[in-house]
């Protein structure tokens, strides 16, 4: 099959007045058709650059220095704001964490809605407002046609993130970037609103890449995870193989600091001590050598390479570097 | 029999707005509607509920940061309902508060130590060498060295901020702690951090814990008891073991049913209870059973007359007609 998206070796660095921050660095990946692939970080391990330098929306600081973004065949990597600009919303939709800050307070839903589809899709205003109806009834808002007329603010959190859903899909694009889309919203909407993704995951064949720092809400939709600290990625593999097969320390660490609400006698939480990187400074060798409660020399010294756990499942750690070798 | 620490005794509390044009009419908000907990010595108790349900002012009329529209806050054999702020200002010495934001909740001129100590200067307690030594200690028990006194909250990871907002509540040596959403503005790994470190210091310093937050794993981890609240309401308490086992009330099934598991396999075989529509507006509650308009059991009666708290046995209490 073919990959709907391929990025190799990406590098984004901010230059702040403090120095040079890689937010990511030396980050790939390949998606294909219908794929759900997860992203797990905490805050700061670049989850989030990585999917805005692909839409290249990074602002003034930031500054993509190496690698390729090739979609459909081509390397995108170099093209300009004007090129973009045709990508953003058609080939690729985006949905992003606050539903509170990402549409226009001082336009209307039915405005906000219609204009990337008039642009795309090269519509007349009134089949742009068609089209428009469409998916916001698509996306469960009753009475939609009313409710195009609505401001943002008129909407709760939960019915914003469905305009906004409805807007990622309104151009049939074929990769969808969810850029932690439930954080801001109650464990009930989110459900929804999980269930809603899934739903249209299936219907159109849409592929996903879905950033969370919830091991949880990944476990549910996605078919492959990349878990990154640091700007690095760490681990990838199935989501059989990370949540049932995970290899890399800082992987078991994220799983065992959740509590399993199944369990019947009470365990205490493993945390991972320490906080993560200052990425201004980051350590020399494994970005995660600090907090790994496995550390080695070598560890502190230099990043290890990427090992083959099996076909899909790779891990990037001196320990099971040791162990291959051994074995 | 365990000594109870709180009871609350059918809280209500009222937010007025004025609306039109010259203020003349009044809209309620019931933010808190008749609730009632219970809370023994040395007991956590959880409070879980969407944003908006009344929880964070449940715990904030208990503190008397809002003073309570009616009913009875008794704290250790006292009612504190209607003290002056005046005569409040003692019993905060037993009774501290954890706040959800640990970027708001700390004053940003000022340095870790003093924010540590303020608490000590408000109530007049030790002298100024002791106080010094106070806050080092304090400093320690919450996982930092004295350096860490000298820094100022922007210097400080969300995680340690957390820390600090802990070491602040216990500087007063209270033996009841408010935690308002403790862990939600972290990430996943600090979560527990702070899990394990709220846990220990229970233990070791005999406190009782009320427990507010919005995710149910957790809560359920670390709570023995927990109470779950809709719209103002609690509508079902229970241990946290019964309740997780056996939900009784619908709203709770589908909190339950709602929470993200970290398990592929599982995720994928169950079936989710999913809730029509979002939490309806306060101001204009809906008439009998507040959780009517999205239950899926909800007849006539649901409508009409609003269900009381009754005990199904175990300890475990539910307001639904139909248990």
């Amino acid at each position: 099959m073919k990959n709907i998206i391929e990025v190799n070796n990406l590098k984004t660095s901010f230059f702040t007045p403090a120095g040079e921050v890689k937010a990511v660095n030396g980050v790939s990946f390949k998606l294909k058709k219908g794929e759900v692939l997860g992203i797990v970080g905490e805050s700061g391990s670049g989850k989030s650059i990585t999917v805005l330098s692909i839409l290249k929306l990074l602002g003034g600081t930031g500054k993509i220095i190496n690698g390729e973004i090739i979609l459909d065949g081509k390397n995108i990597v170099d093209k300009d704001n004007k090129y973009m600009s045709t990508i953003r919303g058609s080939k690729i939709g985006m949905i992003f964490q606050d539903p509170m800050t990402s549409l226009n307070p001082v336009f209307k839903i039915g405005y906000q809605l219609r204009e990337p589809i008039m642009k795309h899709l090269k519509l007349s205003k009134n089949e742009a407002d068609k089209k428009a109806i469409e998916m916001l009834t698509l996306v469960g808002i009753p009475d939609a046609e009313k409710r195009m007329n609505c401001f943002p603010h008129e909407f709760s959190g939960g019915m914003r993130q469905r305009v906004i859903i409805a807007m990622a899909l309104a151009c049939n694009p074929e990769l969808i970037i969810a850029d932690e889309p439930t954080t801001a919203l109650d464990v009930t909407i989110q459900a929804q609103i999980m269930d809603l993704m899934k739903k249209f995951q299936k219907d159109f064949n849409t592929s996903i890449i879905l950033i969370t720092h919830d091991l949880g809400v990944v476990a549910d939709l996605a078919d492959n995870i990349i878990v990154m600290y640091s700007g690095s990625i760490m681990e990838r593999g199935s989501v059989e193989d990370i949540f049932y097969n995970p290899r890399h320390p800082y992987t078991k660490g994220l799983l065992n600091s959740v509590p399993n609400p199944e369990e019947l006698v009470k365990k205490r939480l493993i945390p991972i001590d320490g906080q993560p990187p200052n990425l201004l400074n980051p350590p020399k060798g494994c970005p995660f050598s600090p907090r790994c409660p496995h550390a080695m020399k070598i560890c502190l010294v230099k990043k290890p390479e990427t090992v083959c756990v099996n076909e899909n499942h790779q891990t990037s750690c001196w320990l099971i570097n040791k162990d291959m070798r051994k074995g | 029999m365990m000594e109870t620490m709180l009871e609350v005794k059918n809280l209500n509390k009222y937010f007025t707005k004025k609306v039109g044009f010259f203020g003349g009419k009044e809209q309620v908000v019931k933010a808190v509607d008749n609730v009632n907990l219970k809370i023994k010595k040395g007991e956590t108790l959880g409070l879980v509920g969407e944003s908006g349900c009344g929880k964070t002012t449940t715990g904030r009329t208990i503190a008397r940061i809002y003073d309570p529209t009616a009913g009875n806050i008794i704290f250790r054999g006292q009612d504190i309902a209607k003290l002056s702020q005046k005569e409040i200002k003692p019993i905060r010495k037993c009774m501290q508060m954890i706040f959800q934001d640990p970027y708001a909740s700390l004053n940003p001129r000022m340095t870790i130590s003093e924010i540590i100590r303020t608490p000590l200067d408000v109530h007049n307690l030790y002298t100024k060498e002791e106080r010094k030594e106070k806050v080092k200690e304090l400093l320690n028990i919450v996982g930092f060295n004295s350096e860490h006194g000298n820094r100022y909250p922007h210097e400080l990871s969300g995680g340690q901020r957390q820390r600090v907002g802990i070491a602040r509540a216990l500087a007063v040596e209270p033996e009841f702690i408010i935690c308002d959403e403790p862990i939600s503005a972290l990430d996943v790994s600090i979560q527990a951090q702070i899990i394990n470190t709220l846990e220990d210091l229970k233990n070791t310093l005999n406190l009782t814990y009320l427990f507010i937050a919005h995710d149910l794993s957790m809560v359920k981890h670390i709570s023995d008891n927990i109470g779950v609240m809709y719209l103002g309401n609690i509508v079902e308490t229970a241990e946290s073991d019964e309740l997780y086992k056996n939900p009784v009330h619908p709203y709770t099934q589908t909190l339950l049913s709602a929470i993200p598991l970290p398990d592929p396999r599982k995720a994928k075989e169950r079936k989710r209870i999913m809730l029509e529509g979002e939490v309806p507006s306060p101001i204009n509650p809906p008439t009998g059973c507040k959780f009517h308009t999205r239950c899926k059991y909800a007849e006539k009666v649901c409508s009409e007359i609003a269900p009381e708290l009754k005990d199904c046995g175990n300890n475990h209490k539910v307001a639904c007609h139909f248990t």
